[in-house]
């Protein structure tokens, strides 16, 4: 039981949708709010006119919530600009941990408080203890995780002193709460995002049109390649896993790969897009993942914002690779098993976690004892992207199935006979699926080095419209009736 | 440029498709879905006495006009009629709300008081009513379902909530058609087209399916089809009173129930025609059945009592057509009026 999943990735599949992209909503919230926004001619009152349409944005999920993100708010304002004035270093480190304590605190009770309440109920039955308390009930401010990350990164940077808190309340307001980024990322660094409120944000039209094509685009992978085309195959397989052949198994673990890359990397692109079209530039969240040549550079691809963050303000705080060894181990352990959890309260998420920081320390091990003297050749390199892919494919496992039980079943099906297995899928929904699989991983390898920008940039303006309208016209094909929630609200 | 030449192809395809379908015989329509009664029932509670809440089956959404209801009697209509289901548990349901203050028009006949059982429609829609009344919804999915509502109710492509694809690539590259004979507004309320069915095998379905059996098996003729049927009504028995009368205290009891805590009930005996109506009148005798019914409820409105609601034709012997429902609407409103 207590390796179930639960409730948080199951209810996403469902539906439970969270202020997406996807909606009508959106739809006629953007285009008011590029009107109005545009119509403004005063900084300041653009940047009020975008705080309050962030604000209204997070309130048409729950308008209750908006008082923990402005609390939330409030408090790293305060603490950050108390440490910079501090005079002494423990000073700065009691208004740090006070930082930490508030942040943190209100994540693990919010997003960790059910889950901490049932693992000491197991726990204590284990000592014969029949605790037996009443359920929490917690609601999951949709959100949190990325907010938090970034109010915490804003108070550690200037305990670090690589930032100056900022003087305007309405800039660091706007950096937490900036709607495209607000609910599921990327998470922005405040020296990334405050310099750009400094001054105001004049949108070219060809920033404009770059911003709507990449909105397009994420749009497009979210609605037509992850819930159209692969999450039926993924939905059905990992519902009752027992009853799939070999094939079907290794289908769905495979386009399950898909899923997870196209709503996420579908959902910051739209986030990225849309912030252009409002003058702003986010950082870049993937950079073709399933191209990686191991799992040190597949972190470096795949949700970049967030591995950067663990990477600096746990990682490197834990002392990185500095001390030792053994300890650089430990310490990538520790971070990469923090990291799962970030993603949910759920022990599938922290074997998930567990598993890439055993495949990056077995690198790290390999790495420091194998010198090559020459480059790897061509094929070796694409042999060894495929193998990388197909242990992050198949340790996506962990992550999506709903119990340990299944995971257990899905692994065992891979080797299974399908002689006498009654196929449960049309032909057409494992060939499409397999093949969307094969295109997604071929343009990772061929744009490894690019990026979506270089390769629209380099077509003539009648392909790009007409890549743009078939996106369009597909996305109007598909895009009403089953509303699927982008997979990383539920972080 | 780009942007706007790709905004004219969109809207040029999506006006194409819109027209090309239309054209072959198809109108927008929602889809009838709990979501859409729970909608109505909320308002049914929250509008109080300015609420005109309609119970019942089929007949009560397609023969009743909503916008002529809203216009003459400066209520509200809400729409809980549920197709080809006991109208017991709305009303019971009701019962039990003491915010349900306004007029109720049940549509009643004796054969169709039985009490819902669990695999009713109105049994499941009343009970996940119940389940979900005092959940919260989020306000953006709340504007979401309205602009749905409304994008499914304006455009054809939409069709009963389909994916635009799916409406596309089955009617689209389609001969044309009748389209669809009936079509379901926001409101539920419902229009049934009875030019675009195919008489009088329609109207013979319905008159087996109304009957109970199939008389004849091999007809050769619709005439032979409907003597058949003729020749069965006048054998047919009159149906036993102690059931009826049992329902009958119950439905008494269960409208009496709203009456306490303000609210009014008006049953409406809706026209049939045709053999469907000899069915009825055969099985369920007005002197035998209805009389008692509107000795027990006064207000209780029998269209065959009416010259203004007898001279309506039921194209399939039990429903208007949408031609007719406004006439009948106005005509039935004035009358409602002195109960």
């Amino acid at each position: 039981m207590i390796l179930n999943r639960h409730c948080q990735l199951i209810r996403w599949m469902r539906g439970c949708n969270r202020v997406p992209f996807n909606t009508y909503t959106f739809l006629i919230f953007f285009i008011v709010l590029l009107i109005i926004y545009h119509s403004v001619k005063n900084w300041e009152y653009q940047k009020t006119v975008l705080l309050i349409a962030s604000y209204l944005f997070y309130s048409a999920w729950n308008p209750l919530f908006v008082l923990l993100l402005i609390f939330s708010t409030m408090v790293d304002w305060l603490l950050a600009r108390k440490i910079f004035q501090a005079q002494t270093k423990s000073t700065k480190k009691w208004y740090l941990v006070i930082s930490l304590a508030v942040n943190l605190g209100l994540l693990s009770y919010f997003k960790y408080g059910n889950f901490l309440l049932e693992n000491s109920i197991i726990l204590l039955g284990l000592f014969n203890i029949d605790f037996k308390p009443a359920s929490l009930d917690i609601i999951l401010p949709v959100g949190i995780s990325f907010y938090t990350f970034q109010t915490l990164s804003y108070t550690i940077d200037t305990y670090r002193g690589k930032i100056q808190p900022s003087k305007s309340f309405l800039d660091y307001a706007l950096y937490v709460s900036f709607f495209p980024q607000l609910v599921a990322g990327p998470i922005v660094r405040a020296n990334d995002f405050l310099p750009q409120c400094k001054t105001p944000r004049n949108t070219s039209v060809d920033q404009f049109g770059w911003g709507l094509s990449l909105l397009t685009i994420g749009l497009f992978l979210k609605i037509i390649i992850a819930d159209t085309i692969l999450a039926p195959v993924v939905d059905k397989v990992y519902a009752a896993p027992e009853y799939f052949s070999s094939l079907e198994t290794w289908t769905a673990i495979l386009a399950f790969s898909g899923q997870i890359f196209a709503d996420f990397s579908g959902y910051s692109t739209a986030a990225i897009g849309a912030s252009l079209c409002l003058g702003f530039v986010l950082p870049d969240n993937f950079k073709a993942p399933y191209a990686a040549l191991g799992f040190r550079e597949f972190w470096q691809r795949w949700h970049i914002s967030l591995s950067t963050w663990l990477r600096d303000y746990l990682y490197i705080s834990l002392g990185g690779n500095r001390i030792s060894s053994i300890r650089t181990s430990i310490n990538l352990m520790i971070t990469m098993l923090l990291g799962g959890l970030w993603h949910g309260a759920s022990w599938l998420f922290v074997i998930w976690g567990g598993l890439h920081g055993l495949y990056l320390i077995i690198e790290h091990f390999i790495t420091q004892r194998i010198k090559l003297e020459k480059p790897l050749s061509k094929m070796t390199q694409v042999l060894l992207i495929v193998l990388t892919f197909l242990i992050v494919s198949l340790t996506w496992v962990f992550f999506r199935a709903e119990s340990l039980q299944d995971v257990i079943t899905i692994f065992s099906n891979l080797h299974k006979s399908s002689s006498s297995h009654k196929p449960q899928f049309e032909g057409f929904e494992l060939i499409l699926a397999l093949s969307t699989i094969v295109l997604l991983v071929s343009w990772h390898i061929t744009t490894k080095k690019s990026s979506l920008e270089t390769f629209f940039q380099k077509q003539h303006g009648i392909i790009k419209g007409l890549i743009l309208t078939l996106m369009i016209m597909a996305i109007f094909l598909f895009a009403s009736g089953d509303n699927r929630a982008f997979i990383y609200f539920q972080f | 440029m780009i942007w706007l030449g790709i905004l004219a192809v969109i809207f040029s395809i999506v006006a194409f498709f819109e027209w090309h379908i239309r054209s072959l015989g198809w109108s927008p329509s929602v889809v009838d879905s709990p979501d859409l009664w729970v909608e109505q029932r909320k308002k049914a509670s929250a509008l109080g006495d300015k609420a005109l809440i309609l119970v019942g089956a089929s007949r009560m959404q397609l023969d009743m006009d909503t916008q002529v209801l809203r216009e003459k009697t400066k209520l509200e209509p809400i729409q809980l009629a549920i197709d080809g289901t006991s109208y017991l548990p709305v009303l019971e349901n009701l019962a039990n709300d003491p915010q349900i203050t306004g007029t109720v028009l049940v549509s009643v006949n004796a054969y169709n008081m039985r009490q819902g059982i669990p695999k009713d429609t109105s049994v499941q829609w009343v009970n996940y009513y119940e389940q979900i009344k005092n959940r919260g919804i989020e306000p953006y999915r709340l504007i979401n379902n309205k602009i749905k509502a409304w994008l499914n109710n304006s455009l054809v492509t939409h069709l009963e909530g389909a994916k635009p694809y799916t409406v596309v690539s089955k009617l689209a590259f389609t001969q044309k058609t009748a389209g669809n004979y009936l079509i379901t507004h926001a409101d539920r309320s419902r229009d049934a087209d009875y030019k675009k069915v195919q008489m009088p095998n329609f109207y013979a379905a319905r008159l087996q399916r109304h009957f109970g059996r199939a008389v004849i098996k091999d007809a050769k003729t619709f005439d032979e089809f409907f003597s058949a049927y003729q020749q069965a009504i006048k054998s047919t028995p009159v149906a036993g009173r102690p059931e009826f009368i049992k329902n009958l205290k119950h439905l008494i009891e269960v409208s009496n129930k709203i009456e306490a805590h303000g609210g009014k009930v008006i049953f409406i005996r809706f026209p049939t025609s045709k053999l469907v109506w000899e069915v009825d009148n055969k099985r369920y005798p007005k002197e035998k059945f209805w009389r008692v019914i509107a000795e027990k409820h006064p207000r209780s409105v029998n269209f065959s009592d009416y010259e203004k609601l007898k001279k309506f034709n039921a194209p399939d012997g039990s429903h208007l057509d949408y031609r007719d429902k406004k006439e009948f609407t106005t005509s039935l409103v004035k009358i409602l009026k002195l109960k």
